[in-house]
């Protein structure tokens, strides 16, 4: 497991609980979800899942201890979309859908 | 390091045509196992996260910033982007697993969200004892960089030495 200041600017280590409760997440998504995400440690030791096409990026989010949020970018459209994730909510398998196509 | 914490406010003696470079790494965008050989990855808003004020503080910072080395500073030492880079700061990684981003000051002082929204972003030195070129970029309108304020950023930013997979 990557050490406290992985990122040589003091990122925090893996939040193994955290990172339980993510996969979890990814799994009420897993409906949507149409390939593999880069996945990668956020500074909090939280962990960031991203798809992307050329002109699509979205992801999920998850910081220890707080709500999973979604973010969502289509270039093409000049759209950009951030907050916290619904995985019932129809536009987040929609972008989902697209960016992991 | 005194028990004080050095307040964050933005430098005006810091020029807006002042490049800041920033390491970036291919763990913060999940490793180069899915980039074709000899490919640069598009810059990523996972290379702006902030150091959190937590661990901030520890460095004697008062609130959540990003750090950055001052290109100005860097080359007043005869150096240049790759001293970013030396390994004694890169705890024991390889080199190769780094890059560097450059982004210039006006940029970031002037940043704009998507929506247009100013995000304007703060600068000022930090020297730490192995990297006098050290400094810091906050947010000085929320505590800790919002998503959309990082995906500006990737706007604004460009390869210096880029990660090459």
């Amino acid at each position: 497991m990557l050490p406290n200041g992985w990122d040589t600017y003091g990122g925090r280590r893996l939040d193994l609980k955290g990172a339980a409760s993510f996969v979890d997440v990814l799994r009420l998504l897993a409906h949507a979800i149409q390939s593999e995400p880069r996945v990668s440690l956020t500074a909090h030791g939280g962990l960031i899942a991203t798809w992307s096409t050329d002109s699509k990026v979205a992801d999920v989010v998850l910081e220890p201890g707080l709500a999973p949020m979604f973010g969502f970018e289509d270039g093409l459209a000049d759209f950009e979309w951030d907050g916290p994730l619904m995985a019932a909510d129809p536009r987040v398998e929609k972008w989902l859908w697209q960016a992991s196509a | 390091m005194g028990d004080e914490l050095k307040s964050l406010v933005d430098d005006p003696t810091i020029g807006d045509e002042t490049i800041l470079y920033r390491r970036a790494l291919w763990g913060q965008i999940g490793g180069r196992d899915k980039v074709s050989p000899g490919t640069i990855p598009p810059i990523s808003k996972n290379f702006f996260l902030d150091r959190p004020a937590a661990v901030a503080k520890d460095y004697g910072l008062a609130g959540a910033c990003m750090s950055v080395g001052l290109a100005s500073v860097i080359h007043e030492l005869g150096l240049d982007a790759r001293a970013t880079l030396r390994p004694e700061l890169l705890g024991g990684q390889d080199p190769s697993e780094f890059g560097v981003l450059a982004v210039k000051v006006g940029d970031l002082r002037q940043l704009q969200r998507g929506d247009k929204e100013p995000r304007p972003q703060g600068v000022m030195a930090a020297p730490m004892p192995r990297e006098p070129w050290h400094g810091v970029v906050f947010d000085l309108t929320d505590e800790e960089r919002a998503t959309s304020t990082r995906r500006a950023m990737v706007k604004v930013a460009y390869w210096e030495i880029p990660l090459l997979g």
